[in-house]
């Protein structure tokens, strides 16, 4: 579904990733695993086309979509919910929510895709009418979850959703995760809750210094004494 | 006598508690936590402390003294300081300069430049940031944004330092890292007030733990009894 080849990145003339390869086959959840400053997020900005790789490529569903904007990557069907929300503050939940539903597919579907979304965070419909900059720090993650959503995504990227989540709640993001995918739609997670991460995910790519130093099956990574140590600490 | 204690301490947001007359005090040394589900008032009640927002019934104390109606810096003056849930650095300034900042506002005596210089070195090495001194704060990764708000905080001098979530976004190496760096803090003679959902942390690092659900305070004790409370287990923890 998702195929990168060989992404060369600079940000100014600071090379932050090296060569990096990965596919996502359709209905997978893969998750990318790496410390901060490994140069995750700087790959998903490649993906949705906030950045555009000085060398390499990126296809989708066969199309190549280096170089294409984001809202055209939107269009296609990925939607990436970025590291904090980014949200818009001064807009209520709702409006939040409307602005994820632009692609043209979408907004048609619009009310459905919204009940749908109301189903996985009830607290999203009765927060309906707030201004979103009244939310808590999990309430806002959950916003942008359901934001990303209503684009009706065949792929969706997260990017540490559980950020600054009650215990209680990252397990509910770990199980909505899941059920996403039964609901048809393929995951690309990253998280720095590596265990649970592994525990969902089919596959795992490990991100070291902008390089792709080690994939393979979560099971195959969870033996791995490598990341055991780096990123379980155990 | 405690180094803070709050009485009563009570925020509205028009017509939602989002703090309900929550009593609460730090002994002097202590590492205490500050637990509970998004949205139960943690950040509101930092806020209120440290005077971000006005309390609206209440009083706060700190060292005996009442800080409640004082001004952020005032009290930051006094030695409270804080680090903010989602970072406050200033985004377009070298990662030194923000420290020193710190320094230079925080103390009341005359610090010459080259010693604020100095001390705002230290304090990068100490915190594990010294070798992007030079960056622009703003790029910086989150953790480390995070790591260099500590830094800014601990120039102002502080004897009570409130960390709000230090350890979000910080896989289970970076997260021991972190616990490392918060016993050093105490290790330095500074008190702990820390907002925290990493459970490894909290309660391998506090000696006590507070929780809040939906503005009220519903459990106080030790890691261990806050962990098998029935209580803390529905509301915040899980099965």
């Amino acid at each position: 579904m998702l195929e990168v080849s060989n992404i060369e990145a600079f940000y100014g003339k600071a090379q932050a990733l090296w060569d990096v390869s990965l596919k996502i086959d359709e209905l997978e959840i893969v998750a990318l695993i790496g410390s901060n400053g490994a140069g995750k997020t700087t790959l998903l900005n490649t993906i949705s086309g906030l950045l555009r790789p000085a060398s390499g490529s990126v296809t989708f569903l066969g199309k190549r979509i280096d170089g294409l904007p984001p809202h055209s990557i939107v269009e296609l069907g990925i939607s990436y919910v970025p590291e904090g929300g980014r949200i818009f503050t001064e807009m209520t939940v709702l409006e939040n929510l409307e602005m994820g539903a632009y692609p043209h597919h979408a907004w048609k579907q619009k009310k459905e895709t919204l009940e749908q979304v109301y189903q996985v965070f009830p607290v999203l419909k009765e927060r309906e009418k707030q201004l979103a900059r009244t939310l808590s720090g999990g309430e806002h993650q959950m916003l942008a979850m359901g934001r990303g959503l209503m684009s009706r995504p065949k792929l969706c990227i997260f990017d540490e959703p559980s950020y600054g989540l009650a215990p209680k709640f990252v397990e509910e993001v770990f199980q909505t995760i899941k059920s996403l995918r039964e609901q048809g739609i393929t995951i690309f997670l990253i998280e720095q809750n590596v265990l649970r991460t592994l525990e969902i995910a089919d596959r795992a790519c490990v991100l070291e210094n902008g390089r792709i130093v080690l994939d393979g099956t979560s099971n195959n990574l969870l033996q791995s004494d490598h990341i055991r140590k780096a990123y379980l600490g155990l | 006598m405690p180094i803070l204690e709050g009485e009563g301490v009570t925020k509205y947001f028009g017509g939602l508690a989002a703090v309900l007359n929550v009593d609460f005090h730090v002994n002097q040394g202590e590492i205490v936590g500050l637990i509970g589900p998004n949205g139960s008032g943690k950040t509101t009640l930092f806020n209120l402390i440290s005077a971000a927002l006005a309390t609206t019934e209440g009083v706060i104390r700190y060292k005996g003294k009442k800080i409640t109606g004082l001004r952020p810096h005032q009290i930051c003056r006094l030695g409270l300081a804080r680090t903010f849930q989602s970072v406050k650095v200033f985004a377009n300034m070298p990662v030194l300069q923000n420290v020193l900042l710190g320094s230079l506002f925080g103390t009341p005596i005359n610090m010459s430049s080259a010693n604020a210089a100095k001390e705002a070195e230290e304090l990068l090495e100490f915190v594990g940031l010294s070798a992007v001194r030079a960056t622009p704060a703003g790029d910086l990764t989150l953790a480390n944004q995070k790591r260099l708000e500590v830094a800014r905080a601990l120039a102002t001098k502080p004897e009570l330092l409130l960390l709000d979530e230090l350890m979000a976004g910080l896989n289970p190496a970076e997260v021991a890292q972190a616990m490392e760096l918060v016993s050093r803090i105490r290790d330095k003679g500074i008190t702990i007030f820390m907002i925290e959902h990493v459970m490894k942390a909290i309660m391998n690092v506090c000696d006590r733990i507070m929780v809040l659900h939906h503005g009220e305070k519903i459990a106080e004790g030790t890691p261990q009894e806050i962990a098998s409370s029935r209580t803390v287990i529905e509301v915040y923890l899980g099965e």
